[in-house]
């Protein structure tokens, strides 16, 4: 599998990757944690909301929703 | 209560929305509220669960998803843990998505193994085609795993077997706890979960699943938002369609029962004064705010419940989370407009699901905003008389009744973004804060218990309210109505003094003196006015819309009137309950007067803006 980095916010509705790199303040990192989101995670995108942001990704089969903003700093391959 | 009676204290922790209240209900037969959201539990609930001729005492810890976090929940929940004091604990995970739920597992069985895990949910796991191996589970963990459905009660009775026994085996306390200082890191808990669910869980991928298809549609860019506010308006059609005819019952029952009361007061010797301020006064007021509160808010609520329990309400939140991004807040100010709407002062406690503190601030001070249930039915009077513009009971006069009230409601919610955006560029400066928002499952709602349970709870605050607050402020408006002072009543007075100010913004010294006099509750605000505006000070008997439009013409009210009394009803001061919430809530009087004053501005304002408008025109 090819690995080409982008960000968590940029991914396309539908598509699935492994989190890379984190790079968040300390406090959300930890959310991101307890929430079973870290380094080596696969997420699927599932979508943003009708506004265009937040958007909805499933992780360990629960559906977590967050900003694009905040979620910049998260590297996916 | 003394430790020594209760053969044990337990306590129920896990994840946010898992169904710890339902456990908790079921096992202690109380009626907690419950929803289909993260985070509805935010304080601890004690309760007592009886078994085996036994008595335990039953702590229900709020949800959290990590025990070394941030959040003011959180630590209670770890401080609990910490204390020591729990003869066992009872571990609620969610079925549908054991791994998320071992990640906060393993972190209480790092602290203490008196614990049962309640592996919760079951029979949607199944649904989902979800397999768990539970021997397996109970080995990895080193704790009895018992499967359960506590909706149905399934489990439950293995579940409380397990928990005695456990509880008899630790009579004498064992110091298995360790110290929170040497907890290893969050990653390590993580990746055990991981490994115990690649075990133990086994899932037919061949399903598909159908909440991604609800979503698709519930959160999409073309139809989100327009099937929520469809929704929104359906919820109030039924409440107002529905409340329209017990509402003329009870009130024709209640003012029936007015003349027996007179005479049980004449034969009983009591002076005409006496009498009148009894039943003139305080029954009248009592009647009408009975027969005009009660019937919407037993539709309303079990309504609501039922959008709560499948679990819509985050999903209002991820809709609308953008434009609350942008008056730079948190999102999930969604969820506590949305309690909001049901009574400010839960949604004021409700803010505790937003973890920073300048977010919080902004949610608890811009939460009267939305109109709450004690103001809804004067809105829809209104609304009906002088809006649509007819008294006629129709489907057409609630359909467009309904549609008005969402509009009402959501220039509340746009004042709410407003005010929320002011603050954060004044008093509450900042950004806010990251947003992390769980899309719950859809659940089917349990129909028969909301109904049951909101038509007694409701019922009984209703009545409750009625008889506390209603009936005395009938009495006092009754005696500042007929106390003379030279050739004018008291009331004439005040009212007189208020009505140059009360000009300038559309209503009249009557309504304000009102809604000054219906600071104990807003459901008291329309009985006051028209108890003003007949002379004698008492209220006579107002059964139809349509004695009440003539009424309030009579007294110059024109369609301006109307939407000046409904927009300052929407923007005033909190009831006293609301306010002495934002006290302890904030922990001081200064937030909780900044809280009272930024909504009379607001109303203020846009009352003199439309008041100005209309007299231009």
């Amino acid at each position: 599998m090819t690995c080409c980095k982008s960000s968590l916010s940029q991914m396309p509705a539908g598509q699935q990757a492994v989190i890379g790199r984190i790079e968040v303040p300390e406090t959300l990192a930890e959310r991101l944690t307890a929430l079973g989101i870290l380094e080596g995670t696969t997420v699927k995108c599932l979508g943003a909301g009708p506004l265009g942001d937040p958007v909805a990704y499933e992780v360990r089969r629960t559906v977590i929703a967050l900003r694009r903003a905040d979620c910049m700093g998260i590297e996916v391959c | 209560m003394a430790e020594r009676i209760f053969a044990g204290k337990i306590a129920l922790a896990g994840n946010p929305n898992v169904g710890k209240s339902t456990v908790f209900n079921a096992l202690t037969h109380l009626h907690q509220h419950t929803g289909n959201w993260t985070g509805k539990t935010i304080t601890c609930a004690n309760g007592i669960v009886r078994w085996n001729g036994k008595t335990f005492c039953l702590v229900d810890l709020p949800g959290t998803y990590a025990l070394h976090s941030h959040v003011a929940e959180e630590d209670a929940a770890r401080e609990f843990l910490q204390s020591n004091t729990a003869d066992c604990i009872i571990i609620v995970v969610d079925a549908t998505c054991l791994e998320r739920n071992l990640i906060f597992t393993l972190q209480i069985l790092s602290m203490t193994q008196r614990a049962v895990l309640c592996l919760n949910l079951m029979d949607e796991a199944r649904k989902k085609s979800i397999s768990i191996d539970v021997p397996a589970l109970e080995k990895r963990l080193g704790i009895p795993v018992v499967p359960c459905t506590a909706a149905t009660g399934k489990g439950l009775d293995h579940l409380m077997e397990t928990v005695e026994t456990l509880v008899e085996n630790n009579s004498i306390k064992t110091t298995d706890q360790k110290n929170v200082t040497e907890f290893p890191p969050l990653s390590s808990f993580v990746h055990a979960a991981e490994q115990i669910a690649v075990e133990t869980v086994t899932v037919d991928a061949r399903i598909p699943d159908r909440d991604r298809k609800i979503d698709a549609i519930l959160t999409s860019r073309r139809y989100g938002i327009p099937i929520m506010l469809a929704l929104i308006a359906l919820v109030f059609f039924l409440t107002i369609t529905g409340a329209n005819v017990p509402s003329e019952w009870l009130s024709y029952l209640l003012f029936a029962c007015a003349q027996p009361l007179n005479d049980l007061i004449t034969w009983l010797g009591a002076p005409e004064w006496l009498r009148a301020m009894l039943i003139d006064g305080g029954w009248n007021v009592l009647a009408s705010v009975v027969s005009v509160m009660l019937p919407p808010m037993a539709i309303f609520f079990p309504l609501f419940t039922c959008l709560e329990d499948i679990g819509y309400l985050p999903r209002i939140a991820f809709n609308l989370d953008h434009v609350f991004c942008k008056a730079r807040t948190c999102g999930k100010q969604v969820l506590t407009l949305c309690m909001g709407l049901g009574c400010n002062a839960a949604g004021v406690v409700g803010c505790r699901i937003i973890d920073s503190e300048r977010d919080r601030m902004i949610a608890i001070l811009t939460n009267t905003m939305v109109p709450c249930n004690g103001r809804f039915p004067a809105i829809i009077s209104l609304i009906t008389l002088f809006i649509v513009g007819t008294t006629q009971s129709s489907a057409k006069t609630f359909l467009l009744a309904a549609i008005s009230l969402t509009c009402v409601v959501i220039v509340g919610v746009f004042m709410t973004l407003v005010a929320s955006w002011l603050l954060s560029k004044t008093i509450l400066k900042g950004m806010p804060s990251a947003f992390f928002l769980e899309l719950p499952p859809y659940r089917r709602p349990q129909v028969g218990k909301i109904i049951v349970r909101s038509l007694r709870d409701r019922t009984m605050f209703v009545l409750l309210r009625a008889v506390c607050v209603a009936a005395p402020a009938g009495l006092l408006i009754w005696c500042i109505g007929n106390i003379q002072v030279g050739s004018d009543t008291l009331l004439t007075i005040f009212a007189g003094a208020l009505d140059p100010f009360a000009r300038y913004i559309g209503l009249d010294g009557m309504i304000l003196l009102a809604f000054i006099l219906g600071f104990p509750a807003n459901e008291i605000v329309i009985p006051l006015v028209l108890m003003g505006y007949l002379s004698s000070g008492t209220l006579v008997e107002i059964n139809q819309l349509s004695d009440l439009a003539v009424l309030l013409a009579q007294n110059g009210w024109t369609s301006v009137t109307a939407v000046c009394f409904i927009l300052f009803s929407l923007f005033h001061w909190p009831c006293s309950t609301t306010c002495l919430t934002i006290r302890k809530e904030t922990g001081s009087t200064k937030w909780m007067l900044i809280g009272m004053i930024l909504p009379t501005l607001f109303g203020v304002t846009l009352c003199f803006i439309v008041h100005s408008i209309s007299v231009l025109l």
